[in-house]
Formats: structure tokens, sequence, C-alpha cells
């Protein structure tokens, strides 16, 4: 004799079985995305719109995470930037232009993301500051121009901590911050802004890459 | 009788409570994102981070941390993120070790295959005789990133193209409508 509650709990368990391998969205179209099968990701210096110019290098220092942990090889950033440096490219604007070509014979990347920081920083108000963080992105294909993919994100976080959620956490639970002694609030939320926009298998967001274990399954 | 009904079916709603419980805390750790780190993240982000804001930051700082988590990954059997041996590569260089920095170099591309074209492309520059542009003399190695200080970026085509390593020597070909 089954009480409904138990039951309510046993389904929820099925949901915990089959949850997790839940498609993304059907409206996305993966066509492109799913033909490309990009192993390897440029990650442009991303525009910024916003009126803090330490916007472009904390959303750009943190964007290899979560596309690394979907599965995909991330072109190192800041040899990236290095490299651009010494061609005399230091505007992301200018790099934004460069023919896809290019890009693919100095760095041998197969896609590449093109991101805009819409919003950076905190704004403040009598009872609580809050942080916005807000990223457009883009993921072209360097072998033929394609689009694969595009997803836009905001993160705001309030002053009381509480609004983080799961993966702002697990983000600052792997990510040492001691090097720098960051104590700058808006890097934390561009990194769970970057987290939620990034990471595969989200509604609408990235597929995985070859070096995810759930590559294949997807 | 009545009475024992009752706490059956009290039980059996306890139980179902705590299984609906545990599956939600289930599904919210679990599904969220991948509960196992594919890789040692530690400092990484976070030397990239200054490196960026800082116009380069302390070298030597990020250097010493970075050699510390390749420690720490090596305990825990943790493989280090794509991206991680270059960057410290690059470091070396900066600091005039290009022996290491050749050393990380080869090694992401061991790692991570994907890289071979782009370091390929910073080892090309390696070993060439770096002349007029090293500020910091005894440098026999320099790859691409390594060249010059920091600020020395910023001033480009004034530089005769024969006194920089094969990466800067490419630029023109990179700028636009090339």
């Amino acid at each position: 004799m089954m009480n409904n509650l138990m039951r309510a709990g046993l389904v929820a368990v099925v949901a915990l079985l089959t949850g997790c391998v839940t498609p993304p969205q059907k409206n996305v179209d993966y066509t492109a995305f799913r033909e490309s099968k990009p192993a390897s990701i440029l990650v442009l210096p991303p525009l910024n719109t916003s009126v803090d110019v330490a916007a472009t290098a904390a959303v750009l220092s943190q964007a290899t995470l979560p596309l690394a942990e979907s599965g995909y090889y991330v072109i190192p950033v800041g040899v990236m930037e290095e490299t651009f440096k010494q061609n005399g490219l230091t505007s992301p604007d200018d790099i934004h232009e460069l023919p896809a070509v290019k890009l693919r014979e100095i760095f041998g990347a197969d896609a590449a993301l093109y991101m805009t920081v819409k919003q950076y920083g905190a704004s403040y108000a009598v009872v609580a500051s809050t942080v916005t963080v807000s990223i457009d992105a883009e993921l072209l294909d360097l072998r033929n121009g394609a689009k694969l993919w595009s997803g836009s994100k905001q993160v705001v976080h309030a002053n009381n901590n509480s609004n983080g959620g799961l993966i702002g956490m697990l983000v600052q639970a792997v990510v040492d911050q001691v090097v720098n002694n960051l104590t700058d609030r808006s890097y934390s939320v561009a990194g769970m802004t970057n987290a939620q926009l990034l990471s595969a298998g989200t509604p609408g967001g990235m597929l995985y890459g070859p070096r995810s274990p759930r590559y294949e399954a997807q | 009788m009545i009475t024992h009904n009752n706490n059956r079916r009290a039980g059996a709603a306890r139980a179902g409570r705590l299984l609906a419980i545990a599956a939600l805390a289930g599904v919210l750790s679990a599904c969220v994102q991948q509960p196992k780190s594919m890789y040692s993240w530690q400092s990484y982000q976070g030397s990239v981070y200054s490196y960026l804001k800082d116009d380069g930051g302390d070298y030597a700082t990020q250097t010493l941390a970075m050699e510390k988590n390749i420690e720490t990954a090596r305990a825990a059997n943790a493989e280090l993120p794509p991206g991680f041996r270059a960057h410290l590569g690059m470091l070396y260089m900066k600091m005039g070790n290009g022996d290491k920095g050749v050393e990380q170099m080869q090694g992401e591309k061991a790692a991570f295959p994907e890289a071979a074209p782009f370091m390929d492309f910073l080892l090309r520059n390696v070993g060439k005789p770096q002349t007029v542009a090293a500020t910091d003399a005894g440098t026999p190695a320099t790859g691409s990133p390594a060249a010059g200080s920091p600020a020395a970026g910023s001033t480009t085509s004034a530089k005769p193209a024969a006194a920089e390593p094969a990466a800067p020597a490419e630029a023109g070909t990179l700028k636009k409508g090339s």
C-alpha cells in the first residue's frame, strides 16, 4: 500500500536518475554545432561596453574553466593576449575584426568565442549594493566561419551573499584566490556569469566537447 | 489497530518525504554541474587575471604559486588544466629562463595535442638570437610572448623586424585587411 508522499519520493528519485541527461532546449538549432565538432576554442579578448576597464581581464581569465570542464581545449588566454600585444593588437575591437583564417593559422583552434561584456560592477543603494555582470557570447567555426552557438547571461549578486547559487559556490570552491588576494566581488560574479553562460548541458547552452565523458552521450 | 495503521502511514509519509528531500538535494548537487572536476584549477585563472590586469603582474609570485599547484595536483593525481603549462612557460621566458619555458610549452603540447599549432608557432621563435629588442641581457632563448618587457608591447611597427623574434615579425600579417 503506497502512500502518496512515498510515490512522490519515488518519482523524485526517478527524476534524479533521468534528470541529468536533459537534452538542451528544442528551439535552439544545434545542427551546425554538431557538424562542426570543435575540439579547441580560442576565447578572444571580450569587447567591453561596461564602464569598468577591469571587465575584460576578469571575464577573459575566467572563461577557460567552464569551457575546459565541458570538454574543450582552450587556447591559453594569457599567452594569446601576449601574442596579440607583440603584434601590436591591444584593442579587442581590432582583434574581433581579424580574419578567421589568420586566427586559425596562428592558434590552430577549431572555433573562436567572441564575447561582449555589457555590464560589470557594483551599483550602490541605500539598503544593499548589488554587483551585476552581463555577457553576450557567440561561437564561430574558424574553419568555415559558420556560427555554431550564441548565448547571453546576466548575474545580479546581492550584498548578503545568499544569491550566488550552487554554480557560484562551486566556482568559488575550485578557484584558488590566494595568489591575487582578490577581494573584488565583481571578479567573483564574472566567474559565476561565465560558468552559467559557458557550461555545457544547460538549456540552450553549449554542447559538450570531445574531452568530456558526456560527449558521446549527448 | 487504528493507531498501528496511523503509525505505519506516518512512517511511510516520513520515508517519502526524506526520499524526496534526498532526491532534490541530489538533483541540485549532481545535475547543476559535474560533481567532479576534470582538472585541478587552483591558481591558474587567478594568475592569468593578475597577468592581464596588472600588465604582466609579478612573474616570480605567479610562477612560485603555479609550481606549488603542480605538486598539489601530482599528489592528488589530478590533471592540470588546458593552458596552465603554456602560461607557466611564458612566465619563465619572461624571467629569462628559456629552457624551463620551452619545457613547459612542450609539456602543454604533450598533454593536449590540440595545443600543437600554437605551441609550435611559439617554439619556432625560441633559440633565435634576440638582439636589439632584448631588455634583459643574457637570455638566449626567448619565445614570442617573452620578447621585451610588457611595456614594450605598445610599440610595434616602429621596431625593426630583424631585431624581433619571428612571432612579432609576423606583425602586419595579423592586421586586418591583409
